[in-house]
């Protein structure tokens, strides 16, 4: 039986609108559009809302003057010895600091009070004025070279095989953990809904009808197909989220754009190695629920994060794409369809590693989902109470 | 469409839930399960719509063309004891999905739905949640659902239960029609009197055993053994002098003047009538037939208190 037969999809359709709420997917749209539109816009946004500070800098010995360059939010003119003199006593209200540069290349700030802005204009004096000691040392060109620049630190990679493109990507690492949340969201999204979805069911006494029309294997596909069309939107609403958060932060740091590259293999390979694993997952957790009757009152109900683990344990190793665990991780279908795609978009990965992984996947969603419908049949037949766990090993064997 | 149930039985660790029941039901009848709940009649169900298994006997379904190897989605509906629809979507909602996995497409399934939200006056709040309707309402559109694809074989467990006497009517009429339409209904319940006047054929359990079974008429033959009179006369007096003879079993005291006298059965009341009148002047007579409500009280009790009995003795 195909896992997209007519009937199927029908369910699988039913049990996506099911979960989906126009109200609530609007507000998460509409927080999402203003994130992203804050982001993209917080350029022109903090121009407008910036403060300007208005100062005056002294010289006491005009040694080097003229040439110190103040943050970008104050203004800051040269002030005579007079004024000075006059700004001891009282600062006047139109000015919000006076800076004072002594001979010894060390310098004063005179403020009404105590602010934030203050720290960025005493960093920026204290680069300058260590230029001006460093100008003041009686020292070769060579040794300011040397003071000036870091010693260099060479990376050399033995194994000549990988791609250094691959592996020199900054951020890709970032990128896996990213991938790793993303699928975490996905299958937390799986949990949460399958667990409700086949409960509430039971509950509302909606099943025994159903099964006369259609057969528990269909009605199981179906729930499996839809919750993973809800893990599906889940991760890819985390990812234009956290993109959006990503543009925001980018916007705030000094470099002021991210740049994102993508190789097309790696991305459909991920997409089918994440789709069959969350496939699994949620026939796994379909499984599962369908042993529960009230899931407040079942000790059953924790049990299920047991096939989450593998999970979590990736998270581990996911900066260390070429190490052994990370690499038997990836070919465990539970944790596969999670460390595939970050090592894949970290590092490269070999041909036989990417095909058994695959298949190892698909063979145990095909089991996991001939077993999840063993246990709803079985567990249909138990009205108002749980199968024991003998039960359940007998319906898991078939 | 036919139904053949021959030596079904269903066990459950302990408890046999249904303990070699046998019945047929020919294409055009409508037959009623009667029984206390734990009777058995909803596992005698869940095993003809498929959701269990036998343990032993068979069940064969036929029809105009032949035997059927089973029954299929298409042929059957089925309104369960534990029933419910989805509280939180609407009404519209909850018919479209059921008539959709039905096979129906959209434009029938729709003029369907139409038809039965104004048969049951349920059209103006066919776009409300299901949670907001009372009991009633509910049990209605799940019998909508149940029917929507209009099947040869309707199985309900308990259809008229929640529903106002307005609407066991209305349900009544819809049971009616099916059977005029050549429809087969298979039904339990525990409203006597509906049963009485709707049902062609019963099947009366207990400890999922069969009690009896057959028309309302054979029923009461087996039922009814003996021979109940009503009579008109002083009944106190009548008590007093009657109950002493050997030809009436009991005398009961329904009003001043009037009760029910049990005759034994083997008595040839052409004579004994003349003898009691000299006794106590009759005023009139007539046979009294039980109703289904009170052939089912006497006999769900009678056969308690032989289980009490065999209990007893086995302890």
């Amino acid at each position: 039986m195909s896992l997209l037969s007519s009937k199927v999809s029908k369910i699988a359709w039913w049990e996506f609108r099911r979960f989906f709420k126009w109200k609530q997917e609007l507000i998460s749209i509409g927080l999402l559009v203003v994130i992203m539109a804050v982001s993209t816009g917080w350029g022109a946004i903090s121009a407008v809302f910036e403060e300007q500070y208005n100062g005056a800098i002294y010289f006491e010995q005009r040694a080097n003057p003229g040439d110190y360059e103040a943050p970008k939010d104050i203004t800051l003119r040269d002030a005579g010895s007079m004024e000075i003199e006059k700004w001891k006593s009282q600062l006047p209200e139109t000015l919000d600091v006076v800076v004072i540069v002594h001979p010894d290349n060390t310098a004063t700030l005179r403020v009404h009070k105590r602010d934030d802005w203050q720290s960025d204009l005493t960093d920026s004096l204290q680069s300058y004025l260590q230029t001006l000691r460093v100008a003041g040392l009686a020292l070769t060109d060579e040794q300011r070279a040397v003071l000036d620049s870091k010693p260099e630190v060479t990376l050399d990679i033995a194994q000549v095989d990988v791609d250094e493109s691959a592996t020199d990507d900054e951020g890709s690492s970032e990128l896996g953990m990213f991938l790793g949340i993303g699928i975490s969201v996905g299958v937390f999204t799986g949990f949460g809904l399958m667990m409700m979805s086949i409960t509430a069911e039971k509950q509302q006494r909606v099943t025994e009808q159903l099964l006369t029309i259609i057969s528990p294997r269909e009605w199981m596909d179906g729930k499996i197909v839809g919750i993973t069309l809800h893990s599906l939107k889940a991760m890819v609403f985390i990812g234009l989220f956290f993109g959006a958060i990503a543009l925001l932060a980018a916007s705030f740091s000094s470099e002021g754009s991210i740049s994102f590259t993508f190789d097309p293999f790696v991305v459909i390979v991920s997409f089918v190695f994440v789709l069959l694993g969350l496939l699994m997952i949620n026939a796994m957790l379909a499984g599962f629920s369908a042993t529960i009757d009230d899931p407040n009152h079942s000790s059953r109900s924790s049990f299920m994060l047991i096939p989450l683990l593998p999970i979590f344990l990736s998270f581990s190793v996911v900066d260390s794409p070429d190490g052994t665990l990370a690499q038997i991780m990836s070919i465990l279908p539970v944790s596969s369809f999670m460390m595939m795609p970050a090592r894949l978009a970290q590092t490269d990965v070999a041909w036989w590693q990417i095909g058994l992984s695959l298949a190892l996947l698909v063979v145990s969603l095909i089991w996991m989902r001939n077993v999840a419908a063993r246990l709803f049949t079985m567990g249909i037949q138990f009205y108002g109470k749980e199968p024991s766990w003998k039960d359940i090993w007998n319906a898991i064997r078939g | 469409m036919n139904i053949q149930i021959t030596n079904l039985t269903k066990r459950y660790k302990t408890v046999t839930a249904v303990d070699n029941i046998s019945l047929t039901v020919n294409s055009g009848e409508i037959y009623a399960l009667l029984g206390p709940n734990g009777a058995g009649k909803s596992s005698l169900v869940r095993m003809l719509v498929g959701l269990t298994q036998a343990d032993e006997g068979s069940i064969e379904i036929s029809d105009a063309s032949g035997p059927r190897p089973q029954l299929s989605p298409e042929d059957f509906a089925y309104l369960p004891e534990d029933r419910g629809l989805y509280q939180d979507r609407t009404i519209l909602d909850n018919l479209g999905f059921i008539a959709e996995l039905r096979g129906l497409d959209k434009s029938l399934a729709q003029q369907r739905i139409d038809q039965w939200l104004d048969y049951f006056d349920l059209t103006e709040r066919k776009k409300e949640p299901m949670r907001q309707l009372s009991k009633g309402n509910q049990q209605k559109v799940q019998l909508i659902a149940t029917l929507i694809h209009d099947p040869d074989l309707v199985i309900l467990d308990e259809p008229f239960s929640g529903l106002d006497p307005v609407n066991q009517e209305h349900v009544m009429n819809v049971l009616t029609d099916l059977k005029q339409r050549g429809k087969t209904v298979l039904l339990s319940a525990h409203q006597m009197a509906l049963v009485e006047r709707l049902a062609d054929k019963m099947l009366l359990m207990s400890h999922g055993r069969a009690l009896a079974q057959g028309t309302l008429a054979e029923i009461r033959a087996k039922l009814q053994p003996q021979r109940v009179y009503r009579i008109e006369c002083d009944a106190e007096v009548a008590r007093n002098q009657w109950g002493q003879h050997e030809a009436i079993v009991d005398v009961s005291v329904v009003d001043t003047d009037l009760a029910h006298v049990t005759v034994d059965p083997y008595v040839d009341v052409q004579h004994l009538w003349p003898e009691l009148n000299q006794h106590v002047p009759m005023r009139s007579f007539s046979p009294l037939q039980l109703g289904l409500h009170e052939l089912y009280l006497n006999t769900i009790e009678q056969n308690n208190n032989k289980s009490k009995d065999v209990q007893h003795e086995s302890a």
